[in-house]
């Protein structure tokens, strides 16, 4: 076919060029329910979701699953092997018995609630944190930002487990719990920090942030609702995984003697006791170290899966 | 380039010491005398503590107590414990061997975690692929502490391969395991952020561009898809070290490796305060000057950073 | 024997799931290049365009893949019946026998090597042998044939060094590095400003010409493939609907497609649409200009520079009530922060605006006024997936602007949504659904829906049909012109498309570095410029030559 004028038949239906309605049968779709969508079809999700909630039924309600008391320890009935009954309690031992004799079955399900009350905590506090300072950086800018920012870079500059080892030497005698939940909070927002100054410094440059404001909305209307809603998705996942971060780190402190003491009922704390049975009783450490992991994953596997449903460039493909 | 990283350490300087400060802070705010507090029943009449206090500068206001430790600490003195010994030697006779366990860390983490990572990235999508994003999610949240217990009773008591203490020895043999352990949730993090750089770096137009003007595939992954890939991986890297210092403790506590986080776990369990904050701080200025060569290097990899901004 | 022949060729991406259809982007073209001829390809973005480009040197992105179909190139098959070559005999042609020109050239380079390695290694990779001086000489030698002045001084430069013209002028050299048989241009000059684009493209006509290489040319705009080639291919959905010599598929246009391309084409028209609407006369009959701008000035201070950039520099001008006012300049005239003072998002540095006969600083002054003065001025952006918030439905975001100035109760503003939508030819049912859902099209008429929410006076439209593609940014172009029939508004059209400016304006302020080099009537202008930069501007418009 040289130079020949080819004419293709009329047969292409040129509506479409026109069209600006769009086809009724399919549904709506917010970018909200799509991402439910992605996440509910992923394998991840739904175990690490359902993993989280049992953890979460057995953090508040214990008793469903052991009625025996895991303060309650008693020295002649100390470590006991997997599934015996005690002679002088009278109960029956799941997991055996601690070197005080605790039941360690018992010890593993309360101390549920406090690995998950940590994590939450500080998950809450140092993720408030950060977005709080990250947004007021990335939205106000100028001077606001350059203070916010040195901030942000010196408690980066502390890495968070020898950061909060130094806090916990000044909070020795304070209420164990919330000591740790302070120091983790103190060592732990600057991720999410960085992570909502660059995601707000993004969404304020769009365009349609520039409409609402040529529409004379409120600057601070439209940072809370326009700019922080679209904002803040990368820092949910981030949010998630950083909870089994805290969950590790508040048991790394037990063990290091500077967190949490025997006073409370935690993972970490049978862990770093278990060390001196190590070889005798291995079980007393791999028992909550089990669990630990086991939440510590089902965060991370939930952030993961949360990411990957909201990433749009992953969307995009 | 000089530029560069001269301003790259002018803007380090004031968080060094801002961190530095903080941590020094933290300990020395505590309420209390902390000489009374030491010497308790067997205290010295009120100018014998005099004496005491002035040798430790804790009559001084505390911004100048701060400015003298630091003065000190960059002429190499980090102080002496309340007990005598000095915390300089402390650390020359410890630094050494964390050193070696951080050094044969970050290699693992190189080789395994950068070396996976360019594997499952090219192949993704493959079953491959998808199991090493599940494994590396389990190995990232797995303690580094419960991971070397575990570590240590099964290969090192139970089945003999390893030694299941470090002590004094610092030979490969010895060390390879804590340091595996220490490295296992950043080489796995490594591996996944290897990975998804990548496969975003293969979507790129230039690497189109690239097969476009005759590159073989080989010439293409190597030069437009590995060296630019590897930009965001030295940052981590850099910045993954805090994580690590904070593993070494307790890698070298398990292990019992003389190292420095070794002392820096005897000191809380004996209390020594300054011993606690000399050991971090000396952390934190390490895990600051890295970051500043870690800048440059990145500035090495990318020719943007170089120049503008 | 011609030296491309493609025959019945289909391209498929398979969607990856048995839920999803797999999309055939390609199906069944068929065409031929001759030695040294210079062929376009035109079609809107999705017509299977650059598909059709990336397939013939197997580069297609993702899960694309040639179902059927040949490729013969330079008298062997590099494709026969769906059976493509391995990659080995693809690594030989690429470069040495179909070179490529890509479209962006900011993303085309890879930023962390040097220029001169990146020619370097196409030449060698194409089997060039020889010393390192040589290898470099012969660098030197086809950056300079690019257009490229004291090649020798830019080798160890870094791409985000350079400007995007000369970006583009890489790229081609890198593309004619090893005199390919055929060179596929693939859309080489859109990202760029047309009287770059017209410079680098005469160069590239040269080059080619010289070398007596054979062209393809990938793009959306009839008039600059009209241009720039001997023969036009007209795509719609992955099909050929009219291919023939240039000069008669555009004088003499069969298919409806391609005749409606060619009329909604603005580079192809002389003159302004007249609406079908009945224009509203101004009722009060007031003459006065709508905005006055005198002697406006906005300065930047540079980052580790004392001496600031003057964005815009002493500019002054009227805006007429119901007229349309086009400001028309390249990328850095400073169109767009004139915009943004006039919308009061940025502050001048100096000089005054003023609005209905107020200065705009005594308004700014006072919350409650700048509320009420923001309802009189609507902008509209460029990018039609930026402008909607992703999180707000169709309805909200209309609705938005009401509310914010709290108007009418939820059933009138309900109402008024509805209202809109109409007015912008949208269907009620759009109101439930989300921007991504939506096209372009579809999303700039919901920005203007949104503009209009509030009766303004004045819409300042910032290059409001610049991303869309030329059947929709008629249609765009078309409602706006009824709508300003219809209500009596004032439009400040701010652009780089000297081409959509006949078609819209009824006066035209051309503008370059700041200042304001002329000004008139659209017709003045266009017929009797009297400055350069304008001519040269009006020379540039692809395609004006042909009818």
């Amino acid at each position: 076919m040289e130079n020949k004028h080819f004419v293709a038949d009329f047969a292409n239906n040129l509506d479409e060029v026109d069209a600006v309605t769009i086809h009724s049968s399919a549904k709506s779709v917010s970018a909200f329910s799509k991402t439910i969508y992605s996440l509910v079809h992923n394998p991840l999700f739904i175990v690490s979701s359902l993993i989280l909630f049992l953890l979460l039924i057995i953090a508040v309600f214990p008793g469903l699953f052991t009625q025996i008391d895991p303060t309650r320890c008693v020295i002649r009935e100390a470590s006991l092997p997997i599934g015996t009954n005690g002679e002088y309690t009278k109960s029956f031992h799941l997991l055996g018995t601690t070197g005080l004799g605790c039941d360690e079955f018992a010890r593993i399900i309360y101390g549920a609630r406090t690995s998950l009350l940590v994590g939450f905590f500080v998950m809450v506090i140092s993720t408030s944190i950060g977005c709080v300072l990250g947004a007021i950086a990335g939205y106000f800018g100028g001077i606001l930002d350059s203070i916010i920012s040195r901030i942000t870079d010196v408690f980066f500059a502390i890495p968070l487990i020898l950061g909060a080892v130094a806090l916990l030497q000044l909070l020795k005698d304070a209420d164990p719990f919330w000591k740790v939940v302070l120091t983790l909070s103190i060592f732990g927002w600057t991720s999410s920090a960085r992570l909502m100054r660059s995601s707000v410094m993004e969404t304020k440059t769009q365009e349609y942030v520039t409409s609402v404001r040529a529409l004379g909305m409120e600057k601070l209307t439209i940072l809370f609702k326009h700019v922080i809603p679209n904002a803040i998705s990368p820092i949910i996942a981030i949010a998630m995984i950083s909870m089994s971060v805290y969950i590790v780190a508040d048991s790394a402190l037990s063990f290091l003697g500077v967190g949490m003491n025997s006073s409370v009922v935690s993972w970490g704390v049978d862990i770093a006791n278990a060390q001196t049975t190590l070889q005798s009783n291995p079980g007393l450490l791999l028992y909550p170290s089990i669990a630990l992991a086991i939440t510590a994953l089902s965060f991370m596997f939930l952030g993961d899966s949360i990411n990957d449903a909201i990433d749009p460039k992953k969307r995009r493909r | 380039m000089v530029k560069y990283i001269l301003k790259r350490c002018l803007q380090a300087l004031p968080v060094l010491f801002g961190a530095t400060f903080l941590v020094y802070g933290l300990v020395f705010l505590q309420p209390g005398d902390p000489i009374r507090a030491l010497c308790g029943q067997h205290c010295p009449n009120e100018a014998g503590l005099d004496i005491i206090r002035a040798r430790y500068n804790l009559d001084k206001p505390f911004i100048l107590q701060y400015l003298l430790y630091m003065k000190n600490l960059l002429l190499g003195d980090f102080g002496t414990t309340f007990s005598g010994r000095s915390v300089s030697d402390i650390i020359a006779t410890s630094m050494p061997n964390t050193i070696h366990l951080g050094l044969i860390a970050i290699a693992f983490e190189i080789i395994l975690g950068v070396g996976i990572g360019i594997i499952v990235g090219i192949r993704r999508g493959s079953f491959f692929d998808s199991s090493i994003l599940v494994i590396t999610l389990i190995l990232i949240s797995i303690p580094t502490f419960v991971l070397g217990f575990v570590c240590q009773l099964v290969f090192g008591m139970n089945l003999g391969i390893v030694p299941p203490t470090v002590g004094s020895s610092t030979d490969f043999e010895h060390m390879y395991m804590p340091a595996l352990i220490l490295a296992t949730g950043s080489i796995a993090s490594i591996c996944r952020l290897t990975r998804n750089s990548i496969q975003d770096n293969s979507y790129a137009d230039h690497v189109r561009t690239s097969y476009a003007k005759g590159l073989p595939r080989y010439q293409v992954t190597l030069r437009h898809i590995f060296r630019n890939s590897m930009i965001p991986v030295v940052t981590y890297i850099g910045a993954d070290l805090g994580a690590l210092m904070g593993g070494a403790v307790l890698t070298e506590t398990i292990f019992n490796i003389q190292g420095i986080g070794n002392q820096l776990y005897a000191a809380i369990q004996r209390g020594e305060g300054t011993t606690v904050v000399s050991i971090i701080t000396l952390f934190v200025i390490i895990f600051v000057v890295t970051n500043i060569v870690v800048d440059i290097l990145y500035a090495v990899l990318d020719p943007r950073i170089r120049y503008g901004k | 024997m011609a030296l491309l022949e493609v025959n019945d060729l289909h391209v498929t991406f398979s969607s990856g799931s048995s839920k999803e259809k797999d999309i055939e982007a390609v199906a069944g073209i068929s065409f031929s290049i001759e030695e040294g001829e210079r062929v376009a390809i035109v079609g809107e973005s999705g017509s299977g365009k650059s598909t059709t480009a990336h397939a013939l040197i197997n580069l297609l992105p993702g899960t694309g893949k040639i179902t059927s179909g040949s490729i013969k190139f330079n008298s062997s098959y590099y494709c026969e019946n769906g059976e493509t070559q391995a990659e080995k005999a693809f690594v030989a042609l690429r470069g040495s026998g179909i070179g490529l020109v890509p479209q962006d050239p900011m993303s085309n380079l890879n930023p962390v090597w040097k220029i001169g390695f990146q020619v370097r290694e196409t030449l060698r990779a194409n089997g060039f042998e020889g010393s390192k001086s040589d290898v470099n000489k012969r660098v030197i030698e086809v950056l300079e044939s690019a257009g490229l002045e004291n090649a020798k001084d830019l080798l160890n430069q870094f791409p985000h060094e350079f400007s995007g013209g000369m970006r583009q002028r890489v790229l081609i050299a890198i593309g004619l590095a090893s005199n390919p048989k055929l060179l596929i241009a693939d859309e080489p000059t859109s990202a760029l400003d047309v009287t770059v684009q017209k410079v680098i493209l005469d160069h590239l006509e040269k080059l080619t010409k010289e070398l007596g290489t054979a062209m393809l040319f990938i793009t959306h705009d009839l008039g600059l493939a009209a241009d720039r080639s001997d023969k036009i291919i007209v795509m719609y959905k992955g099909q050929i609907v009219e291919s023939g010599s240039s000069v008669e598929v555009l004088k003499n246009p069969q298919h409806p497609y391609t005749k409606r391309l060619i009329s909604a084409a603005p580079s192809l028209s002389c003159r302004r649409m007249e609406s079908a609407k009945i224009r509203k006369e101004s009722v009060e009959d007031d003459q006065s200009p709508i905005i006055v701008v005198d002697s406006l000035t906005k300065e930047f201070a540079l980052r580790g520079k004392r001496e600031k950039f003057k964005a815009v520099d002493n500019v002054s001008f009227t805006v007429n009530r119901s007229k349309t006012l086009a400001i028309v300049g390249e990328s850095g005239s400073g169109k767009s922060t004139i915009a943004n003072m006039l919308l009061n998002l940025l502050e001048p540095s100096s000089g005054t605006i003023q609005f209905n006969g107020v200065d705009v600083k005594e308004i700014a002054k006072n919350k409650k006024t700048l509320k009420n003065f923001r309802r009189l001025m609507q902008p509209v952006f460029q990018n039609p997936y930026g402008s909607l918030d992703p999180l707000l439905s169709i309805g909200s975001a209309i609705e938005e602007p009401l509310k914010i100035h709290k108007v009418g109760t939820r059933e009138e503003r309900a109402d008024n949504v509805r209202k809109l939508l109409d007015m912008v030819q949208l269907p009620e049912n759009l109101i439930q659904r989300f921007p991504s859902e939506l096209s372009g099209g579809q999303r700039q008429r919901v920005a203007i829906a949104r503009a209009l929410a509030l009766s303004p006076d004045l819409i300042i439209l910032d290059e409001a049909v610049s991303a869309l593609d030329v059947l929709v940014q008629q249609q765009i172009l078309t409602l706006l012109n009824d709508l300003q029939a219809q209500l009596g508004l004032t439009y400040l059209f701010i652009t780089h498309d000297l081409a959509v400016v006949r078609l819209i304006a009824d006066d035209v302020i051309v503008m370059q570095h700041g200042k304001i080099v002329e000004r008139g009537t659209t017709d003045d202008v266009f017929n009797n410029p009297t400055e350069e930069y304008t001519i040269n501007l009006l020379n540039s418009i692809p395609g004006k030559d042909i009818l």
